[in-house]
């Protein structure tokens, strides 16, 4: 019994402890950004006010809100289609015999394992020709090409768990390919299409180097781009609304991931379906 | 609905292999029959099925339901299972999860776009019928085995099907509630008068189901008929193997040829090979067949008798299996006593003999 409280306290102190180191920088983002000093050294200069995101919010050409819109449509567009063609692919891949298919899935998760900087130069000019710069396109087609092989694999591994008898029992049934995609291939892997589109959206809204390189200003440019072109009108660096800004557009991700984080540690846990 | 097979094949072909699943069948299954293919694991029995459910285009041949061709290779006709008015039901029932029981066996009739109310009444009547109106709104999940082969069955009987195929659909129940499932099948079956393919490896199912039995092996058909006549004349020695509980007594004799007449040497036992079995001594030698019912012991009178040692003596119930040895051979007798004794007499039929 002694030894069950000691194993439970143990665990505690390591969650608690990992769970602290982890959440520091953020902690430190969140008590900036609630005050008007960034010295967190003095913490008798910390006074807690709304004043840096009053600031943020009121002065428009900041443009925080519109970095926020357009990283949101962009990483939700981009990760929609990006899911939507892999499932397609996934189940084209997992429903066909065709030869050296194995090879064809290591060949396309090496092309995502490509850095980015080697084609970003040639990705520059081909958006430059198609007069695309600076707009959401020019992001949006570059985010799905990025984020397809890893979709693509994980909606493989979830399609392929689906029996094949199934398959078989809906085409009896009267289904036709596509009906059977939307009846019961989709439903089945609803944690799959989640945790891709997921990865999908993170991923985009992170992403910081095709960002900086493809957009000018704020009709297309991205959270991250704008935290670190942030510049206070006297070129100073405004750390108490940078982190302001940060929180805010954490706001929407956090969101996101509370709500669907039921369908992930399912899709995490279970990987699929069991009979 | 009458289905026609005709010289029919699928070959798989694979980078590493070609298996011919299934070679050159000829079959005709009549209007409400229930059809039986047996056969051990791997002969090509499911693929068989799923060639006429349309599951598989064939690599050459022809299937007919009653006049209409519905597939053929060579005259490029293919329909789809959808238009083919087939049901199946698989040996891992293949329920789809996600749905519960009532959506289960309705989804046929949602795919044909049934209205509301219909579905409601034929979806309860199915139920009512396989006694799984309680479980309408169970997740498959939550079903026991039985349960879950009732429901498959409902989900294949709810749209009236003209051919219902069914492929090992026992074979994951436990031994108990295979015999009542089984006898349920065939109950249905014979109420509802559908045309019924059913598969299966196990021998006892298929004589206590079959209206006619085929029996297949590495892709090919060894015999079709009803289930006494396979017991009674099978063909070969695969067939005179497969089918029976107790295994048929197989001994491989030398021949013996005396006044222009063959026999088989049985030690020094002569037992006369009829005129119509010559054909199947091989390099000097015959294989004989016996039934173990048709061993008697002691018998009054009897063609041939030989002097046997027991070996063993297995309990049965009702009745015992007893092993015997004679010269080098050994033989299973089913008895109805019990014996005591270390040596019997064992008596046999001419008429009683197979040859192979
Ligand atoms: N889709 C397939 N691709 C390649 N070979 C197959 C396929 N389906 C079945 N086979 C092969 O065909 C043979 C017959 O299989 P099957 O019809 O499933 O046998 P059974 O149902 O009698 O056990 C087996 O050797 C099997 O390996
Ligand atoms: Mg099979």
């Amino acid at each position: 019994m002694r030894e069950e409280k000691f194993v439970k306290f143990l665990f505690v102190i390591t969650a608690v402890s990992i769970l602290s180191f982890c959440l520091m920088p953020f902690f430190y983002m969140l008590v900036i950004s609630f005050s008007t000093s960034w010295d967190i050294t003095s913490l008798d200069k910390i006074r807690f006010s709304f004043s840096n995101y009053i600031e943020i919010l009121k002065d428009p050409s900041l443009h925080c809100l519109d970095y926020i819109k357009n990283s949101l449509i962009i990483s939700a567009v981009s990760s929609f289609i990006s899911v939507f063609i892999a499932s397609l692919g996934a189940y084209a891949i997992s429903r066909l015999d065709f030869p050296f298919k194995f090879f064809l899935l290591l060949f396309i998760l090496a092309s995502s394992m490509f850095p980015q900087i080697t084609i970003v130069g040639y990705l520059f000019k081909f958006m430059n020709k198609l007069h695309l710069i600076n707009t959401y396109l020019a992001l949006i087609f570059p985010y799905i090409a990025w984020t397809l092989p890893l979709s693509l694999w994980i909606m493989v591994s979830y399609f392929s768990k689906i029996p094949k008898e199934l398959d078989k029992a809906a085409l009896i049934d009267g289904c036709n390919w596509f009906q059977i995609f939307i009846k019961i291939i989709l439903p089945l892997s609803k944690p799959g299409f989640i945790s891709a589109g997921l990865l999908s959206f993170l991923f985009a809204f992170n992403e910081f180097l095709f960002a900086l390189m493809l957009t000018i200003d704020y009709h297309a440019r991205t959270v991250p781009v704008g935290v670190a072109l942030f510049q206070g009108l006297h070129g100073e660096l405004p750390w108490g609304s940078i982190m302001a800004f940060s929180i805010l557009s954490l706001i929407p991700v956090i969101l996101i991931t509370l709500i669907f984080q039921r369908y992930i540690i399912q899709g995490l846990t279970r990987g699929g379906l069991k009979e | 609905m009458k289905i026609k097979l005709i010289n029919l094949s699928k070959t798989f072909i694979s980078p590493r292999r070609r298996v011919k699943a299934v070679n050159n069948i000829n079959l005709e299954i009549g209007k409400g029959e229930f059809f039986v293919i047996l056969g051990p694991s791997g002969c090509g029995k499911s693929t068989l099925l799923n060639l006429i459910a349309g599951l598989e285009k064939p690599s050459s041949g022809e299937i007919y339901f009653g006049e209409k061709l519905v597939a053929s290779k060579e005259k490029k006709i293919f329909i789809p299972p959808k238009d083919r008015n087939v049901a199946m039901v698989f040996q891992s029932y293949a329920l789809y999860p996600h749905l519960n029981v009532f959506e289960n066996i309705a989804f046929p009739l949602r795919i044909q776009k049934l209205d509301k109310h219909s579905i409601k009444k034929e979806v309860e009547k199915i139920a009512e019928m396989l006694e799984i109106k309680d479980l309408l709104f169970a997740r498959p999940s939550e079903l026991s085995g039985g349960q879950k082969q009732r429901v498959a069955i409902a989900r294949a009987l709810v749209r009236k099907p003209s051919v219902l195929l069914l492929d090992e659909p026992l074979s994951n129940l436990d031994a108990q509630l295979r015999i009542n499932a089984r006898a349920e099948i065939k109950f249905l079956q014979k109420e509802l008068k559908i045309t019924t393919i059913y598969v299966t490896h196990d021998q006892i199912e298929a004589m206590s189901l079959g209206d006619r039995i085929a029996v297949m092996n590495k892709g090919k058909i060894e015999q079709i008929g009803s289930p006494e006549d396979l017991y009674k004349n099978p063909k070969n020695l695969f067939v005179a193997k497969f089918i029976g509980t107790i295994p048929i007594n197989l001994i491989e004799t030398e021949i013996l040829e005396e006044d222009k007449k063959l026999y088989s040497l049985l030690g020094d036992l002569k037992i006369k090979i009829p005129d119509d079995k010559k054909e199947f001594i091989k390099e000097g030698k015959i294989i004989i067949g016996i039934r173990s019912e048709h061993l008697k012991i002691n018998p009054k009178s009897a063609d041939y008798n030989i002097l046997a040692r027991v070996k063993v003596i297995e309990p049965l119930g009702r009745e015992y299996l007893i092993h015997i040895e004679y010269k080098n051979y050994t033989f299973k007798v089913l008895s109805l006593e019990k014996i005591s004794e270390k040596e019997i007499i064992v008596g046999f039929n001419q008429q009683d003999l197979y040859f192979f």
